[in-house]
């Protein structure tokens, strides 16, 4: 039997993604890399056309709104966790979509430094405010730039179930189980965690920190996916204490939650938060202009205070405005930083470490 | 006869293949290979060849699927979600068909509301179901400070965890099964009974060999997505660990540093599980197949039933339990200050609404710009979906086996996975240069909720394709009816229902798609799930769970009144007579 030769019902599928694919060959998408482009300081250029894309972590549109108003420099901001920020810069390593992205962990942005995949020999004009701390940090080739630093995790306890002298004053306490089931982001899955147990690691060696470790999971290590939750539990006294990231506590001791921390007198593992362009932006300019407007006392001043959480850090940018700081900070608190590099080469080790200890 | 003939019996003759047959089959197979094959294929690369199509120094290491065994993570991984997805199949299968039978055997008050909330389980978001039992369940969740019980422990075991997916996903083999029971040939009970078969005869003898390849497409169903299924796990990572498949990808991919290979590597094995399984349900479809709305079919009305209330009653506690608890504990915790203050006066709050409802409250703008895409969504996967069952179903096209992989597979690989295939495929350079950068615009959201969406969309509609004989069609192909008119004509109408409610499953689901909104939504795009999950994830319970009460209430009032709509409109074309 004959068939007929065309099928109207096909139209409306095909109109449709007809229209999809139509509506993309509108996006414009810069093509020129920042090979041979204009390295010039960002004073002395001009920034590129069309918005500037930053993948961040902290402050979201507290910073973009800001620097668009203080530069007119548009941008286009994905406000996402650390590790959506670095799976994404890794599914588009052929192609990358990010002009500047601003991370909390100096360990990956090292990590992408030594793959390439940063700008890098560019000059920055405001590194000179950076003090002493921030200036032993950055790379020799401004391929990433530090900012601040905050602890990743202090030992926060909950006040009904421990008085204050019953609280762990050491790290190496938590190790007592008394204190289990401790409270802690997942190290293998929280950006934030892997600061923490990054250093026990360089401090200990690798065999120390698993032992370490692998005592506090015997004794019953709960982990969480994010802080978040992680306050939640020690809040409710699901667990007795937790490593639990500074900004974190402040929150519950703020909304009246039975919680209370202690600062280590021999430091709280910290983590820095950096800067960076990437190496094939096609607005080096523009970029530049993000990363020297960060290191001014002006807009750390303003990000401080309106930042919220994000706002609670140590500035590396000297004659920053810190009075908006919550007063239980304590103002001398150390901070005990990986080094960047040790970070970087041990990053899958140690969370496949982690990974693998909690599925057993 | 070149036409679509009548296949006789369970053997089924096909027709010759023709012209027309053979465009639509290779337009719907181009369109799945965009859509689903070669960003899965890309993502399934990197298993063996780490780089390939991303950078230029990829190199080949098969080795790499020879890690399973020694990574402990891994093998837990596989342990576990073979043991949830085989767990949910049984459980979710039993209860499924069991309450499909009952509520098509007898007629009791309250039976229609097993359909609606079969439907409103499927439209609802797992994530945001896992999350109302994470919240109910956890130590310091609503069950201890409403009910004073730690039911913890009983939940955050194995055990629990089936009965919760069980629960979750059983509507695959409620709805498969129902779809079956829907239309039901009453002379083949009518003569068995005559025979003085009794009611458990009858039940074994002709109901359940009629059901049968519905029960095992369904439970195979539950299975494959209980498999691939990421919002139990993302909301469970709260409070109890317990890696599966999905959950490792998704770390994997996630996590840093990002392995992409190792993502492959597990998204092989994935496939692989899926694969076998739909096997099994090809060749129980395949040697089961009956033309069971014949010339004599008709609506079934059952018979009242004789313990009506005992019905009613089973009816309301699965509600309870399945539909309920979870979202009652979402609706509680959304109007408590604090999860663990319980409902006490000075702990019952309506701020986390007012946040949520406030101007310019990223909730609220993530909520449209879900709304839109889980449209376009909607649209594209119920036409691709009613075009994929006709060519599957009346066909000899010769990739069917293809269409029908394609179609399927997707609901079993993770969303994350899907959408990291789709960074790899639509941020290609030469895509770029040729001016299809879809990549970083919300149209790619669009196109992948409809590759996730598309087996749904499939399978609902094939439930119902199946039952139309051949006969219908090539009486009207016979009479000169092009194949356009007789799909509108003849198809359409009679599966309306299907099509209707594979639109608005797309629709309800297509909001909440969590995966793909988290790697492929545009900077500065918020989506809904994306911030649900985010301030779930900060320990934001009250917030979280505002704005996925709100938009659960707007995704099943937009579900019915589609629902509602599409019945009307599509009913006005519904045949007064049955063309056999």
């Amino acid at each position: 039997m004959p068939l007929p030769d065309r099928s109207p019902v096909l139209a409306p599928a095909t109109a449709a993604l007809l229209a999809l694919g139509l509506s993309a060959c509108a996006s414009g998408v810069p093509s020129a890399a920042t090979d041979g482009a204009d390295l010039s300081p960002s004073s002395e250029c001009t920034a590129e056309e069309g918005a500037l894309r930053v993948y961040l972590n902290p402050w979201g549109p507290t910073l973009s709104d800001r620097f668009t108003q203080d530069t007119g420099i548009e941008t286009e901001i994905a406000d996402l966790g650390g590790g959506e920020i670095l799976a994404r810069i890794a599914a588009e390593a052929n192609n990358p979509q990010w002009d500047v992205v601003v991370l909390d962990g100096h360990g990956s942005l090292e990590a992408l430094r030594e793959q390439d995949r940063l700008l890098a020999g560019h000059t920055l004009e405001n590194t000179g405010n950076l003090d002493s701390d921030g200036q032993e940090l950055l790379p020799e080739d401004n391929a990433w730039v530090p900012v601040s630093r905050h602890a990743a995790a202090v030992i926060a306890y909950n006040t009904d179930r421990l008085d204050p002298q019953e609280a762990p004053t050491r790290w190496e306490d938590l190790a007592d189980p008394a204190y289990a089931p401790l409270g802690i982001a997942d190290p293998a899955v929280a950006a934030p965690a892997y600061p923490i147990v990054s250093w026990f690691y360089q401090e200990l060696g690798d065999a120390g920190a698993e032992e370490f470790f692998g005592t506090l999971a015997d004794h019953g290590l709960n982990t969480y996916e994010k802080n978040g939750p992680v306050g939640q539990a020690l809040a409710s006294g699901e667990v007795p204490v937790a490593a639990l990231q500074e900004q974190n506590v402040y929150g519950l001791i703020d909304s009246g939650e039975p919680v209370d921390f202690v600062w280590p007198e021999e430091g709280a593992p910290g983590v820095v938060r950096s800067a960076a362009i990437s190496a094939q932006t096609p607005r080096p300019c523009a970029a530049q202009k993000l990363v020297d407007w960060l290191l001014t006392p002006e807009t750390m001043g303003h990000l401080m205070a309106e930042g919220g959480d994000d706002g609670i850090i140590t500035p590396f940018v000297s004659g920053t405005d810190t009075s908006s700081l919550p007063e239980a900070r304590p103002e001398d608190g150390r901070l005990l930083l990986t080094d960047a590099s040790f970070a970087a080469e041990n990053e899958a080790d140690i969370k496949n470490w982690f990974a693998d200890r909690m599925a057993q | 006869m070149a036409a679509l003939l009548h296949r006789p019996g369970g053997a089924s003759r096909r027709p010759r293949r023709t012209a027309p047959e053979n465009i639509l089959g290779w337009l719907v197979l181009a369109v799945l290979s965009v859509l689903v094959g070669l960003p899965l294929l890309l993502v399934l690369a990197q298993g063996v060849a780490p780089g390939l199509g991303l950078a230029p120094d990829w190199s080949l290491r098969p080795e790499l699927l020879g890690e399973i065994l020694r990574r402990p993570l891994w093998q837990a991984s596989l342990v576990n979600s073979l043991t949830l997805a085989t767990g949910a199949m049984v459980l979710g299968g039993v209860l499924g068909t069991g309450l499909a039978l009952l509520r098509h055997t007898v007629s009791f008050p309250g039976a229609r509301l097993l359909d609606a909330a079969a439907w409103a389980l499927l439209v609802s978001p797992s994530f945001v179901l896992a999350q109302g039992w994470v919240l109910f369940a956890s130590p310091s969740g609503v069950a201890v400070s409403t009910l004073g019980l730690d039911v913890s422990h009983l939940v955050f075991s194995p055990g629990g965890l089936i009965v919760i997916m069980g629960l979750i996903k059983y509507p695959f083999a409620y709805l498969a099964a129902s779809a079956a029971l829907h239309w039901d040939d009453g002379s083949y009970r009518q003569a068995a009974a005559l025979s003085g078969a009794r009611p458990w005869t009858v039940l074994r003898t002709v109901r359940v060999p009629l059901l049968t390849p519905a029960v095992v497409s369904g439970a195979v169903l539950v299975f494959v997505d209980v498999l691939g299924d990421f919002g139990l796990p993302a909301a469970l990572s709260a409070a109890y660990h317990y890696p599966t498949l999905p959950y490792s990808i998704y770390a994997s991919v996630r996590q840093s540093p990002v392995s992409f290979a190792l993502g492959g590597v597990l998204s092989f094995y994935l496939v692989l599980i899926i694969a076998a399984a739909l096997l099994v349900y090809f060749r129980a479809l395949r040697s089961s197949r009956y033309d069971f709305l014949t010339g004599r079919a008709r609506r079934t009305e059952p018979p009242p039933a004789r313990w009506p209330w005992l019905w009613s009653g089973v009816t309301g506690l699965v509600l309870l339990v399945a539909f309920g608890l979870p979202l009652g504990t979402s609706l509680q915790v959304s109007l408590s200050r604090t999860l663990h203050g319980g409902p006490v006066p000075g702990n019952l709050t309506l701020e986390h609404y007012a946040e949520v409802l406030s101007s310019g409250s990223r909730m609220l703008e993530g909520m449209g710009h879900s709304l839109s895409v889980a449209l376009g969504a909607a649209v594209l996967t119920t036409v691709l979906g009613f075009l994929v069952g006709v060519v599957l179903t009346f066909t000899r096209f010769r990739a069917r086996f293809l269409i029908d992989m394609a179609g399927t597979v997707a609901l079993a690989v993770p969303g994350i996975v899907l959408a990291v295939g789709y960074i790899f495929l639509w941020n290609q350079p030469v895509l770029a240069s040729a001016g299809l950068a879809l990549y970083g615009q919300p149209v790619l959201l669009v196109l992948a909720g409809t590759a996730a969406a598309l087996p749904v969309a499939v399978r609902l509609q094939l439930g119902a394709l199946a039952q139309v004989p051949d006969s219908l069609l090539s009486a009207a192909g016979l009479s000169g009816a092009r194949l356009a008119t007789r799909l509108r004509t003849v198809l359409v109408p009679l599966v309306a229902p299907a099509l209707v409610s594979a639109f608005a499953a797309v629709l309800a689901s297509g909001i909440f798609d969590l995966a793909a909104a988290t790697m492929l939504a545009p900077p500065s795009y918020t989506t809904l799930p994306v911030e649900i999950l985010l301030e779930y994830d900060r320990g934001r319970y009250g917030y979280a769970t505002a704005g996925a009460v709100l938009s659960s209430l707007l995704v099943l009032a937009l579900a019915a009144a589609s629902t509602i709509l599409g019945r009307r409109l599509l009913g006005g074309a519904q045949p007064s007579g049955r063309r056999t």
